[in-house]
């Protein structure tokens, strides 16, 4: 993952730190909410959002660079990308149906 | 649950967070002693907030610029393959062990890890030829610290995939990014530098760590005000680890590993020990 010019993992950095930031701030409202309040609603929801977020982050990570590979024609990235896409699924199923 | 906890979780988790980002080990083997042996909090549940901080961790060295050129994407998605299978089948089989038998595995492995990367202090595995192809798994960088392009080719591929998936398992079940298994094998067995194993592993560990996160957060395992506390202290660790890890000599990045891993070997036996 060389950082090429006109890499669009590079251009789109704003992108990954985005989702840093997010969650971060997310974070840090329901955090500070929940020590003025401990165990408020609206502490629980921004602590709740934050975790949503930061699991999301690896999802978005993996997008920007799948879609790298599509503009360099990497198919072989793209297939091994597309299993580990449709084990994370399989995970998501286990974890919504054996809660 | 006292206020005053999450303070010392913030700390716990800038100290895990430099450290993770310095060695691409995610943090989660700092963190999860504190958490487990020093507050009290039950494996599983330590587990679910070390896996929080994993994410973090990778998520962060992804979105800098330090290290970019020395991450391997294309063997980083290979071997997540394997790893995120391990991290399944390992968040699944929780709940089927002891605490007693979680902590001889944790203390067993970075035992045998420890004792690998010390006899290989002074190893290196690079081509100092920067006109050598490395191959469709291998990778070429600049390093800073002998002042030459390094090259370095994959070695026993099988080997690689195994590391990773023995390492997406010890993540569902302990919590730990997988790096902690992931780096000094790839170093020490199948060629990779360590600085592009470290880079590289730091920023699959989210991944892989996606592996199992998901089930530990349907029942109940992530407590969202110590996973957001240790989160930021991550937050804030990391970004020192990445400013210290281009500045590091391997040596001593392996030395600091391996002393590390030692101590949380030793903290786990005794652990097991007295359950």
């Amino acid at each position: 993952m060389t950082g090429l010019p006109g890499d669009l993992e590079v251009r789109y950095r704003w992108l990954l730190l985005g989702s840093v930031i997010l969650f971060g701030v997310a974070f840090a409202f329901g955090l500070i909410l929940y020590v003025l309040d401990e165990g408020s609603a609206a502490s629980l929801l921004w602590l709740q959002t934050g975790l949503v977020l930061l699991m999301a982050s690896p999802a978005v990570r993996m997008l920007v660079a799948s879609v790298e590979r599509i503009r360099r024609r990497d198919w072989t990235f793209l297939a091994l990308t597309a299993v580990v896409v449709a084990e994370l699924a399989l995970v998501l199923w286990r974890a919504a149906t054996r809660s | 649950m006292p206020l005053l906890v999450i303070p010392i979780i913030m700390a716990a988790g800038a100290v895990a967070g430099c450290l993770g980002a310095l060695l691409g080990i995610g943090g989660g083997v700092f963190l999860i002693p504190l958490l487990n042996v020093g507050l009290g909090l039950e494996l599983p549940i330590a587990a679910g907030i070390s896996l929080m901080t994993v994410i973090a961790t990778s998520s962060i060295v992804a979105a800098g610029s330090a290290n970019r050129d020395v991450i391997n994407l294309r063997l980083g998605i290979l071997l997540q393959i394997p790893a995120v299978a391990g991290g399944l089948i390992g968040a699944e089989s929780v709940d089927a062990l002891s605490a007693r038998t979680l902590s001889m595995i944790f203390a067993i492995v970075t035992g045998v890890i420890a004792i690998v990367m010390l006899t290989r202090l002074d190893r290196r595995n690079v081509i100092l030829d920067g006109s050598v192809q490395p191959g469709s798994l291998g990778g070429r960088y600049y390093e800073e610290e002998s002042g030459s392009p390094i090259v370095y080719r994959l070695r026993r591929l099988p080997a690689a995939l195994g590391i990773s998936f023995s390492g997406g398992i010890l993540s569902g079940l302990l919590g730990i990014g997988g790096g902690i298994l992931q780096v000094p094998a790839l170093n020490a067995w199948c060629g990779v530098p360590m600085r592009a194993a470290a880079a590289t592993t730091a920023a699959m560990i989210g991944v892989t760590a996606l592996g199992s996160a998901p089930i530990y957060y349907s029942r109940g395992r992530i407590v969202a005000p110590l996973a957001a506390a240790a989160v930021l202290g991550v937050l804030a660790g990391s970004r020192a680890g990445l400013w210290m890890s281009p500045r590091a000599r391997a040596r001593w990045l392996k030395l600091l590993m391996a002393v590390v891993l030692a101590s949380v070997s030793v903290t786990y036996f005794y652990k097991a020990a007295t359950l």
